[in-house]
């Protein structure tokens, strides 16, 4: 077939391609985003039709539904389109229509991505309506906090939630170990506990599941240490804490307190579905609060809730998800309207209920409070003791963030599984954090 | 197909020929023009644009910023997840495309003759294929390549004491491997295809001649069978080298256990959705397009020395 | 066996190698049978967990990784049916249907047009072609998801079926213009040189010589789309936003939020659902792929 190529004319071909490619860069490139009407009252006189996405499951889809439904019913001129899904492959899909400058209006989002969103300009300034269409006063100020960029409010916590260990109460009470609400005293307390788990069970159950490679109970144990994950852009630990970190979880590996990582690898990516104690292969794992009501759907055996090992100070009142505004949705006052109205109405309380966590606004809680189930009102009062001692709440994660979870995953594995020293594995996890991070706030 | 030979001679006359040869070349363009419509608006801007943006720092959110060759760079010096993709990818090409070809090839051997109930093998055989990358098969391979999976519990058997083959960094690899293999309907339809295309009198003049069934297939099923071959040949390769879909749901779009099963389409993706690299995926995804377009551009050079069409004749 | 003398097709119940029906076959083919069966069990063994593991309880799915449920739950396809709320699963079957339907169309029309000018057709630039449609199909796909989301965006296309369906009328699917190429190269050049000596131009070559012969290659085209695009996942999240607009490879990750909330046991039971409109589809063309092609099996 060569012989068609030599005869190729190639000039109009490259014309043509140049005349297009000037199309498609003159869409993605479009100017900074004006935030016209920063603090603009909200639009309800003439109809508005807004978007908003979120993850979750059918339930939250349907509660979240219904709270929309009531805006609509007391602003009859703002209707709603939705579009929701499951976690996976929600930031690729809100990334892409953010490429394409059309994100929705509202946006659910968690930490992992505040930081970004909020320096590139993704998700407006809430600063403008904070007193106005915003109301913040009830809401805990330390919580409030987490949704604050260099002191800017960028993003409303829609609910809270903190860090637990779930102790699998059917094995461990017969066995005459369950453990004290308070927990362990120390790390050490914890591995001889779990140990003994293992050695009663006949080695059939481990006493906890192998932790190592999550990023949540290591950001626990770090702030115990009297460091945190971050500091500013940078990471706030070094290569010494991670080998440490890695060298407790292989003693409790090799001492049978812990299983090995190939029974804790499935779940290392946090799929609720692959929860160790809910396939009983260990007593104890991670997890936060809000899944408990989630977790003992999954299981026939009663579950309790029991802080991690050590100082309370690891803990702290954690946003499990925010609502944003887009920086350019056409109708931002009356995105921020209905961000108010989910976090602060009474009614809309009632209907969200504790799907997402606990409310963040103070009345609202204490107005559905009677309505909790038993398992609910456990879940509350957990929170309450753990926060109530926790420690400072941590600024919001570095740009970059979402790399680290990934590559402390690699990193304990590489571990767990022996292909790497602890000292190589912990090496590599900071240098190649260190260096996504500088990359990710470039 | 060595036994069509020369095409006719038509000897029209000088003039109507070259008037034939331009309206068969209009004729051509017409035929193509919806693939060149699709070609420049949908397929080849696109293409263009992710290599202008390869020499970019594009993280999606705001306007691209030129930056040269800085990411092939990166990629080549200072990326030690790039060169372990690539590794995971040889090593799942390699191995899963000859295996899945070689299953293929096996199923549809016994499948071409017309004994009874052939279509509803030919379906049943095809059921694994209608799944593609589902979450259902997903967390099924998961279960059975487990500790405690009907895979150990078959080696347990015959004495074998297995351990979690999908979570363990040394053979999870393996698992996705079986999995590419495990879908093999779609080769199979194609070689079945293929082999029903061999008449029937091509067998028939091979056994005057006294073949057994092996030479059978080596002298007469093989070379008649070459463009199919070498057709799945061809997409197989493409397929395995960019083999996302498996990686991407067994690993829950990880990579993992320990990166082994990072396969390099997975790692792009991961860069430019999940880190914000689009730059970075782009100028990967131009790499993999060379490598992948040298290995493709090598079979089908070997494709004339193998692959007999009944067209050839003409050429 | 220069030219062919005739299209008949070739008799079908006859056996293929013509050895005579005696002993000698009845226990081949009860051997082949067999192999045939055995590894069935191994190929569908899957299969049967994922129908299994669909009848399980919610609790079961996650510790009882045995084939059959302990306690069989039916419940799981009624819960799954209706388990979005404010839309049935059926709606997702139609919206896929209709969008696997499209897609069908389109690359059959538009593939067979390319790929007889790729097969048959000599003009200027033919080779500059063929080589950039295989590169096409070259190019990891995720770095065009943000351009053509722009270009469809600009279009107003987002949240409508058209990004999914339209480029598949431009023949932008390589894979099936390359597999009707080399599907056309396999017809002999004698049948459409003997129908220009009876005046056919290239219209008439490609709509009566070409194109039934090539019957085979549409169905495969038809039924490999159809497949693709009923599991396809990404591009269809990325396009379509409401629910009454998801299909069923969305619908069916509904179910999961890896954060939170798990629904497996219904997912299951949707799954093994969505199998079966795929499996009659291929149930039913299946015959016309590889049987249909004896009409062109004359030549040689």
């Amino acid at each position: 077939m060569a012989r068609f190529v030599r005869r190729t004319a190639r000039t109009p071909v490259v014309v043509a391609l140049a005349a297009v490619a000037s199309v498609v860069l003159a869409a993605c490139g479009g100017g900074a985003s004006g935030q016209q009407d920063a603090g603009g009252a909200p639009v309800t006189d003439r109809p508005v039709q807004l978007s908003v996405a979120w993850w979750g499951g059918p339930a939250r889809a349907e509660l979240t539904q219904k709270t929309l439904d009531a805006y609509t019913k007391k602003h009859p001129n703002v209707t709603f389109t939705t579009q929701w899904q499951g976690y996976s492959g929600y930031y690729d899909k809100i990334n892409t229509s953010a490429a394409g400058r059309n994100a929705p209006d509202i946006i659910q989002i968690d930490n992992r991505v505040l930081r970004e969103y909020a320096n590139k300009k993704i998700i407006a300034d809430l600063g403008p309506w904070m007193g106005g269409t915003l109301k913040v006063d009830k809401i805990d100020p330390k919580l409030l906090g987490t949704g604050k960029v260099d002191d800017k409010l960028f993003a409303l916590p829609l609910a809270s939630n903190t860090q637990a260990f779930v102790v699998d109460k059917a094995v461990v009470e017969p066995l005459g170990l369950l453990p004290p609400e308070t927990g362990w005293a120390t790390w050490d307390e914890f591995a001889a506990w779990a140990g003994k788990v293992s050695a009663a069970t006949g080695g059939k159950v481990w006493g906890t599941r192998d932790e190592s490679a999550s990023i949540s109970a290591f950001e626990y144990w770090v702030r115990q240490q009297g460091k945190e994950l971050y500091d500013g852009p940078k990471l706030g630990f070094g290569a010494a804490e991670v080998k440490a970190w890695f060298d407790m979880w292989a003693a409790m590996r090799d001492s049978g307190a812990a299983s090995p990582q190939e029974v804790a690898q499935p779940a290392n990516a946090g799929d609720i579905s692959k929860n160790t104690v809910l396939t009983k292969q260990t007593v104890t794992t991670f997890s936060y609060d809000n899944q408990y009501t989630e977790l003992v759907k999954g299981t026939d055996h009663a579950l309790v809730l029991v802080p991690l090992p050590g100082a309370a100070e690891g803990a702290y009142a954690r946003p499990s998800q925010f609502f944003t505004a887009y920086s350019r949705g056409a109708n931002l006052g009356t995105a921020v309207d209905v961000i108010n109205f989910f976090v602060n109405d009474p009614e809309a309380g009632a209907l969200l209920g504790t799907e997402r966590g606990l409310p963040p606004n103070a009345d609202v809680r204490a107005a559905i409070q009677p309505n909790f189930s038993d398992q609910l009102k456990y879940v509350v009062a957990y929170d309450e003791r753990v926060t109530g001692a926790a420690g400072d709440t941590p600024p919001v994660p570095a740009q970059g963030d979402s790399q680290i979870n990934q590559l402390l995953i690699s990193s304990a594995e590489n571990a767990g599984f022996g292909r790497q020293s602890s000292q190589a594995a912990a090496e590599e996890f900071v240098s190649q954090a260190n260096s996504a991070l500088a990359r990710a706030s470039g | 197909m060595a036994v069509v030979t020369e095409a006719p001679v038509r000897a029209p006359r000088r003039g109507g020929r070259q008037a034939d040869r331009a309206k068969e070349a209009v004729a051509g363009y017409v035929f193509l023009s919806p693939w060149l419509l699709g070609l420049f608006g949908v397929t080849l801007l696109p293409m263009l644009y992710s290599l202008y943006l390869s020499f970019t720092d594009y993280d999606l959110l705001q306007d691209p910023e030129w930056v040269g060759v800085e990411n092939y760079v990166r990629m080549f010096t200072d990326d030690p997840k790039f060169w372990s993709s690539v590794g995971a990818t040889l090593l799942f090409a390699v191995v899963s495309v000859p295996l899945k070809l070689a299953v293929a090839l096996g199923v549809a051997l016994l499948l071409y003759r017309n004994r009874r109930g052939v279509g509803m093998y030919r379906s049943l055989y095809y059921v694994p294929s209608l799944l593609g990358g589902s979450v259902a098969i997903a967390i099924v391979w998961q279960t059975l390549f487990s500790g405690q999976g009907a895979v150990n519990e078959v080696l347990g058997f015959f004495g074998i004491q297995g351990w979690s083959w999908i979570t363990n960094p040394s053979t999870a690899l393996g698992t996705l491997v079986l999995l590419a293999a495990w879908q093999f309907g779609a080769p199979m339809v194609i070689f079945l295809a293929g082999l029903k295309q061999i008449p029937a009198e091509m067998f028939e003049a091979a056994s005057l001649d006294g073949a057994g069934r092996v030479q059978q297939f080596v002298h007469v099923t093989l070379p008649l069978l070459s463009p199919v071959l070498f057709f799945n040949l061809v997409l197989e390769t493409i397929a395995g080298f960019q083999g996302f879909t498996a990686a991407f749901v067994i690993s829950g779009g990880t990579g993992g256990p320990a990166d082994s099963t990072l396969l390099y389409t997975l790692y792009l993706y991961m860069r430019g959705f999940g880190d914000f690299q689009m730059g970075y995926a782009s100028a990967m995804a131009w790499v993999f397009l060379v490598a992948l377009g040298v290995v493709t551009a090598l079979v089908f050079r070997s494709g004339s020395l193998w692959v007999h069409y009944a067209d050839e004749g003409d050429r | 066996m220069a030219a062919p003398t005739t299209l008949a097709p070739v008799q079908q119940d006859e056996p293929v190698r013509g050895a005579p029906a005696g002993g000698r076959r009845w226990y081949q083919g009860g051997a082949a049978h067999i192999v045939l069966l055995g590894l069935l069990v191994v190929a569908l063994y899957p299969i049967a967990y994922m129908i299994g593991t669909s009848f399980k309880s919610p609790q079961e799915i996650l510790n009882n990784i045995d084939i059959w449920p302990r306690e069989f739950s039916p419940g799981n396809y009624a819960e799954g049916w209706a388990g979005i709320p404010g839309i049935t699963f059926g709606t997702f079957f139609l919206n896929s249907a209709v969008v696997s339907a499209g897609v069908v169309i389109g690359n059959v029309a538009a593939c067979s047009l390319a790929a007889f000018a790729f097969a048959r057709l000599r003009f200027p630039l033919r080779g500059l072609w063929f080589a950039l449609m295989i590169g096409t199909l070259l190019l990891p796909h995720h770095v065009l998801i943000v351009p053509q989301y722009v270009l469809f965006n600009s279009l107003g296309w987002i949240n409508t079926p058209l990004p999914l369906i339209v480029p598949k009328f431009l023949a932008t699917d390589a894979f099936f213009v390359f597999l009707m190429v080399q599907f056309m190269r396999g017809i002999p050049r004698t049948l459409d040189e003997a129908a220009e000596i009876d005046g056919c131009g290239p219209y008439g070559r490609f709509f009566h010589v070409v194109l039934p012969l090539t019957k085979p290659a549409l169905v495969t085209t038809a039924v490999f789309s159809f497949i693709q695009t009923w599991n396809d996942f990404f591009s269809q999240l990325v396009y379509l936003n409401d629910l009454d607009q998801y299909t069923v490879p969305i619908g069916l990750r509904l179910f999961l939020d890896s954060s939170g909330q798990n629904a497996i046991a219904p997912m299951f039971a949707m799954s093994v659902l969505s199998l079966v409109p795929v499996f009659l589809f291929f149930l039913f063309f299946q015959r016309l792929i590889v049987d249909g092609i004896n009409t062109s099996g004359i030549k040689g």
